[in-house]
């Protein structure tokens, strides 16, 4: 029986909401770096970490041996910790004569592990008993009535059922739950990997796993009800509400139920959450499915799994356990401490034996001893631990002078001091990391010279820009900003040979404009090779044809692997030759908006050439008897401007019927008719920019990085992407602001514009004078290897190639000396070999097939800094900083700066809390390790065979043999301009108002004007004094101005 | 009484029920190196006993022994306390030795199957031992993510499992494959519980294995064996491989 369709509604908002907290997962081919507590962004950044906890299971900071690590290298300087500690006692009551900030300094930097984490039995009279040499009290201070309470509160607290059967009673319900919703999510949402494809995938996802599950042989044999469950109900709401009554939850409780069950997989998850809002998603489109469907069919398994659990006399609803536990409290706690593992070690073998032996009589005496052993070991870790703390301050006479309120106070304050301690920890880096970058920074704009540079080059923001654009600068005469990758223009890409689009531009946006890729060469017939690697590919595809084909032509791939393995860069080379499809031809972009006339032109064009095709094909005759004034005529026929096609009709001898059987084809198989002509009309009218909107978008660019006048005979637009070997994060190493894609499309079409004499005359109007010898040339940063490949060089004037030569040299030179810079740190070599021998390993990293870190990509990101190149030109940001050119003084009215506030830095946000938090806890918030990696449904990857689907990034990426490459904090953003003007945009784009009041985002400006610089910190801005020696860290918050 | 022997015998080449015995005292006996000599010496009278006193054993002892043998190997992939399961895969190695008796081996031999299941027994007793020193107990899936923190115990833990479920070059391996070739022409039902017994052992070795190494640690902080009992375990492992070539000429 089907809900109503209230009920069902409610339902559907209740996932809805529910599902609220999942971050998106994009498909791997466009990468989206993103923050996995983004849903959490409402809260402030410790809450959200404590948020994040509760549902991911993931850990929000450092352990406190790498804090402690960072201390010693310096990377955490004592002073700022002191400061730290400090500001948390000024909250805190003193206790007698102990001296607080010694004791918690000394607990940070010499504990290494937490003092009151695991005690959860131990109560003040026991430490203080053990402080005064007693004996500890017994149990009966233990009431039952609480503990049943805690048990219920502990098992209960939104768990799914199955998940408190797994605790109490070692079911392993979840894992065989988890293996079964991903083989139906891997069967579903296959995009080519699988030779044979789930029946029915465009019914929707809950539909046509129904299907399947009704006829599945398995869950029959193995005795699951899965049939039965499904026949009660068929949609995937109704199916919900079942199940959770079957389960006995109180329906106060389905929205927390709802959202801990999504959590369970929330790489899967977030993909189903992100395909089902993407509208322009192909395969979303084609094959659909949401989390309603997701959730409906995870409730189905887990209940049929219950019920098979269930007949070995354990409860299989959330009132039979309440009962359970209310019945046998004494059991049910040593259940749980059992096969919850937190057991004492060594009591963990009687437990099981006397749970085994089920005699409530031996259960309730081994509860009591257990529990007072228990008691007794988390009381003596406890006390030893303030022992030691004690004596290494000299207090330890203090200390057992405490009475029972005092020691209690003391624990309180410790407790809560170890909750802080991640956030005293990250605060303590961000001051150094801030303190150094301020002491570098120069605040005073140079005069200007007025000379023309050689060369100007538009960078991406990337941080990986930054190295680039230093050593260009170092040397020749080069003058560099940063801009967004998508350099402004957010568009819709259709790539030559591939029939969808790619959004390149952030995901915060979306493009209105679609540019096509074409090329003026007909299309070739495939080559040989090509033949043989399709012939090749599919025999491995196959299901039974590779135990053949392994036999037959497996040593072929030997070769390969040999080749691949041992002389990567020269076999590539060798092999990229014999391989057409890197051979790319030439292609132009079709960038102006067609006009009416156009449009209209090219869909008659397209229309004849289907008509003459189709009258070739129906009558099987050559195309050029098919003659003009034919096509001409039924084509009008068709669109319903003529009454009849008599040529054709004389033409081939037809009848009136068959004459207007075959006009009625060409109007519904083949398309020719007035809608459909309509519709083309409409999406022609996509394509390409009008001329305001190039004009607007170049003169956008221009003005947000500053560059109105003094243009260079060279201005290279350099898009950015990376290019490694067997690797499918390769696009999380391109360019995020290009949506995961390469940035050389948005360059090409950045560069058309910008070189347009239309759009020219258009700017000089608005103030911006491009001289005519100014080239805008599109170019590609590879960062794998900092090889600048420039592109639509046919396309320069006459007067610009006897240039050329020094404009390589200087980018070749540029690109050894930043491989110089970055192998040493990617190798890690004591000693940075010869930029030409480093300029061969970067190389030879992006042709590797085994390697696993072709570059270090975005990792130990720290800072975005919007203004002019002044600011950090004189000294190196070791690839740590976005670096987006800003001049205050050409963006009177905030438009520029709110611009890059709302776009760019939000991106940049995105990008630190990916690396933050991957690096924090890579298990739960990463992906792991890449060797275990395999690919799945070609848009993700997961862990060995069957695992959730991996977000964020490898291990690889952020981490060293095992410890943080990357040092993760929260981003620190620096704008130089007026404070005036810096808060008014701030107060504009209310995104950037809540990350930066949140505490998901550090700022600081530096005003030009005043010279001062302010930072934010606990909700107000104070004036930042710089530190007056280098060892000197200033904590923000005490230069209150 | 001469006849009766192998009934006493079977005490220390234990059978079902009699296994229960050793397993008890064997689970009594807490310290390690009273938990390697136990394993090292248990099954010697049962040896001295059947050689010496040379009893008519009944056909359906053999029957009884693979039984036995296959109960407690299947009783082994429930445990997780490594010290039991030590125990219970002592108890299923020595039942097989019954097979070795039927045929009418030599005292040589006989001593040869039970030094090769015995000795990497002893060597895990020892190391089981060395875990509970650091956890306080060695209970798979409570003392966890061992890969990571103790690489050099885990190290020596994973050859030694290793070498007790049969892995080749170890001697348990080649006493394993004697008593298949002995047995598969004449007794193919014996051969195929030997096959089982040999896939229970590795069934539960590796859930072993999994258990104590992978994961996350959750144990706090101990320190790793030492590089000297590293080198004394690894001598110790392969001196039992090289035993285990000496043996295959003994045994096959």
């Amino acid at each position: 029986m089907s809900l109503e369709l209230g009920m069902r509604a409610q339902i559907r908002s209740m996932v809805f909401v529910a599902g609220e907290p999942i971050p998106f997962f994009w498909p791997m081919r466009s990468f989206i770096h993103h923050n996995p507590l983004h849903g959490l962004e409402r809260m402030t950044f410790e809450d959200a970490v404590t948020e994040g906890h509760k549902l991911f299971h993931g850990t929000g900071y450092l352990p406190r041996s790498t804090y402690q690590l960072y201390l010693k290298q310096n990377r955490i300087q004592p002073d700022s910790l002191s400061k730290s500690v400090a500001e948390f006692l000024e909250q805190q009551e003193s206790i007698d004569e102990i001296d607080l900030h010694a004791w918690l300094i000394k607990l940070l930097t010499e504990t290494s592990s937490p003092v009151c984490e695991s005690a959860n039995t131990v109560s003040t009279a026991d430490v203080h008993a053990l402080l005064l040499g007693k004996a500890l009290s017994g149990d009966e201070d233990i009431d039952t009535d609480d503990l049943v309470k805690e048990l219920l509160d502990s098992l209960q607290n939104n768990c799914p059922v199955y998940e408190t059967l797994d605790i109490l009673f070692d079911t392993g319900i979840k894992d065989e739950l988890d293996e079964l919703v991903i083989k139906s999510c891997l069967d579903f949402f296959d995009e080519g990997q699988s030779v044979w494809e789930m029946p029915e995938r465009e019914k929707g996802f809950f539909s046509a796993w129904r299907q399947l599950a009704m006829s599945n042989a398995r869950f029959f044999l193995r005795g699951r009800q899965i049939r039965e469950l499904l026949q009660v109900e068929d949609d995937p709401e109704s199916v919900i509400v079942h199940v959770m009554e079957q389960l006995k939850v109180p329906k106060e409780r389905w929205m927390a139920f709802f959202r801990r069950e999504l959590s369970q997989l929330h790489g899967w998850a977030g993909f189903i959450r992100w395909r089902s809002s993407a509208r322009h998603y192909h395969q979303g489109k084609q094959f659909p499915g949401d989390l309603t469907d997701f959730l409906a069919i995870r409730l189905t398994l887990a209940l049929a799994l219950i019920r098979e659990r269930g007949r070995a006399h354990i409860p299989s609803d959330a009132a039979a356990l309440e009962a359970y536990v209310q019945q046998n409290p004494a059991e049910a706690y040593l259940r749980q401490e059992l096969y919850g593992k937190s057991v004492l070690p060594s009591w963990a073998h009687k437990v099981e034996a006397v749970l085994l032996s089920g005699n409530k009589n031996r259960i309730q005496k081994l509860y009591d001893q257990y529990l007072l052993a228990k008691k007794a070991s988390e009381a003596k870790n406890e006390f030893e631990c303030l022992r030691k703390l004690a004596e290494s301050t000299n207090s330890d006479v203090l200390l057992r002078g405490l009475d029972e309120a005092k020691l209690g106070q003391l624990r309180g304050l410790i407790k809560e001091f170890e909750r802080r301690e991640g956030m005293i920890w990250l605060e303590a880096m961000e001051a150094t990391a801030t303190s150094h970058l301020v002491k570098e920074m120069n605040i005073t704009p140079p005069e200007p010279d007025g000379k023309r540079p050689f060369a100007q080059a538009l960078f991406c923001i990337d941080t990986r820009s930054e190295r680039l654009r230093r050593h260009l600068e170092f040397v020749g005469d080069y003058q560099t900003f940063g801009i967004a990758g998508f350099f402004g223009v957010p568009v819709s890409f259709m790539e030559l040979g591939k029939g969808t689009e790619a959004h390149m531009c952030p995901v915060i946006l979306t493009p209105k404009n679609l540019v096509m890729e074409m090329t003026v060469k007909t299309v070739q017939d495939p080559l040989a090779l090509s033949a043989i690697e399709k012939a090749v590919h599919e025999l491995k595809e196959s299901v039974l044809t590779p135990f053949v084909t392994v036999e037959a032509i497996g040593l072929l791939f030997g070769f390969d692997m040999f080749g691949k393995t041992l002389m990567p860069r020269s076999y590539n080379r060798w092999r990229s030759r014999l391989d057409h499809k890197t051979h790319k031809p030439n292609t132009h972009l079709l960038i102006d908006k067609l006009s009416r006339e156009q449009a209209d032109s090219i869909i008659r064009a397209v229309q004849r050439a289907v008509i003459a095709n189709a009258v070739a094909l129906e009558y099987e005759v050559l195309e050029e008897n098919v003659n003009d004034d034919l096509v001409r005529e039924l084509r009008e026929v068709a669109m319903g401007n003529a009454e009849f096609s008599t040529i054709l009709q004389q033409q081939f001898d037809l009848t009136d019927e068959q004459t207007n059987a075959f006009v009625e084809r060409l109007r519904n198989v083949y398309r020719i008719n007035k809608s459909d002509a309509r519709a083309q009309m409409i999406r022609l009218g996509r394509i390409g920019f009008s001329l305001d909107e190039q004009v607007g978008f170049v003169s956008q660019a221009l003005h947000s990085i500053g560059l109105k006048e003094n243009f260079s005979r060279f201005v290279l637009v350099v898009g950015h992407g990376s290019k490694s070997e067997n690797n499918p994060y390769e696009s999380a190493l391109d360019c995020g602001a290009c949506g995961g894609n390469i940035g050389i499309y948005n360059a090409r079409i950045f560069a058309y514009m910008a070189n347009r004499p239309a759009v020219r005359q258009r700017l000089r109007e608005q103030g911006v004078n491009i001289p005519e010898d100014a080239w805008f040339v599109p170019a590609l940063h590879n960062t794998t290897t900092d090889e600048v490949e420039m592109y639509d060089l046919e396309l320069l004037p006459s007067s610009h190639p006897v240039y050329l030569d020094r404009l390589y040299n200087g980018l070749t030179s540029a690109r050894r000396l930043c491989a110089q810079e970055r192998i040493p740190e990617l190798e890690f070599l004591d000693q940075s070999p010869s930029s030409f021998e480093a300029d061969k390993r970067a190389m030879r990293n992006s042709m590797d097939w085994s390697q696993v870190r072709p570059e270090w990509g975005l990792s130990r990101n720290a800072y975005f800094i919007i203004g002019r190149r002044h600011l950090t030109e004189s000294f190196s940001l070791e690839g740590r900083s976005f670096l987006h050119s800003y001049d205050y003084r050409v963006d009177g009215n905030l438009r520029l700066l709110e611009n890059i506030l709302t776009g760019p830095l939000v991106v940049a946000q995105w990008i630190n809390m990916e690396h933050y938090f991957s690096t924090v806890d890579n298990e739960h918030y990463g992906s792991g390790s890449k060797v275990y990696h395999n690919v799945a449904g070609r848009f993700g990857v997961m862990t060995g065979n069957i695992s959730d689907l991996r977000t964020g990034l490898p291990a690889q990426t952020v981490l060293a043999n095992g410890m943080p490459y990357h040092e993760p904090m929260r981003l620190i953003a620096v704008i130089e301009a007026p404070i005036d003007h810096v808060q008014a945009a701030i107060d504009q784009v209310s995104v950037v108002r809540r990350l930066l009041n949140n505490g998901w985002i550090r700022f600081l400006i530096v005003d030009p004007v005043s010279g001062k610089i302010h930072v934010h910190s606990k909700g107000k801005w104070n004036e930042y004094v710089k530190p007056v020696n280098a060892d000197q860290v200033n904590i923000e918050e005490a230069n209150v101005s | 009484m001469q006849e009766m022997s192998w009934i006493i015998a079977a005490l220390f080449l234990p059978l079902f029920p009699l296994g229960m015995i050793f397993n008890t005292l064997f689970q009594k006996a807490g310290n390690a190196w009273l938990r390697a000599i136990i394993i090292l010496l248990w099954p010697l009278p049962g040896i001295w006993l059947l050689q010496n006193f040379a009893p008519t054993i009944p056909d359906w002892v053999v029957y009884w022994a693979i039984a036995s043998s296959i109960l407690y190997a299947f009783r082994s992939v429930a445990v997780k306390e490594i010290g039991i399961w030590v125990g219970f895969i002592a108890t299923s190695a020595w039942c097989l030795v019954w097979i070795a008796v039927s045929d009418g081996v030599t005292l040589e031999e006989l001593l040869a199957h039970v030094i090769a299941f015995s000795l990497p027994l002893t060597l895990l007793a020892l190391l089981v031992g060395d875990i509970q020193k650091r956890f306080d107990s060695a209970y798979a899936g409570i003392v966890c993510g061992l890969g990571l923190t103790h690489p050099r115990l885990s190290g020596m833990f994973v050859i030694t499992i290793l070498a007790i479920i049969a892995s080749p070059i170890f001697p348990a391996f080649f006493s394993m494959i004697a008593l298949v070739v002995q047995t598969i022409t004449n007794h193919p039902g014996i051969a195929l519980g030997l096959a089982l017994v040999w896939l229970l052992w590795s069934w539960s070795g590796m859930r072993l294995i999994q258990e104590l190494l992978v994961g996350a640690d959750t144990q706090g902080q101990s320190v790793d064996i030492g590089q000297g009992a590293v080198f004394v375990y690894g001598l110790f492992l392969l001196l039992l491989s090289i035993g285990g070539f000496y043996m295959s000429r003994i045994v096959i």
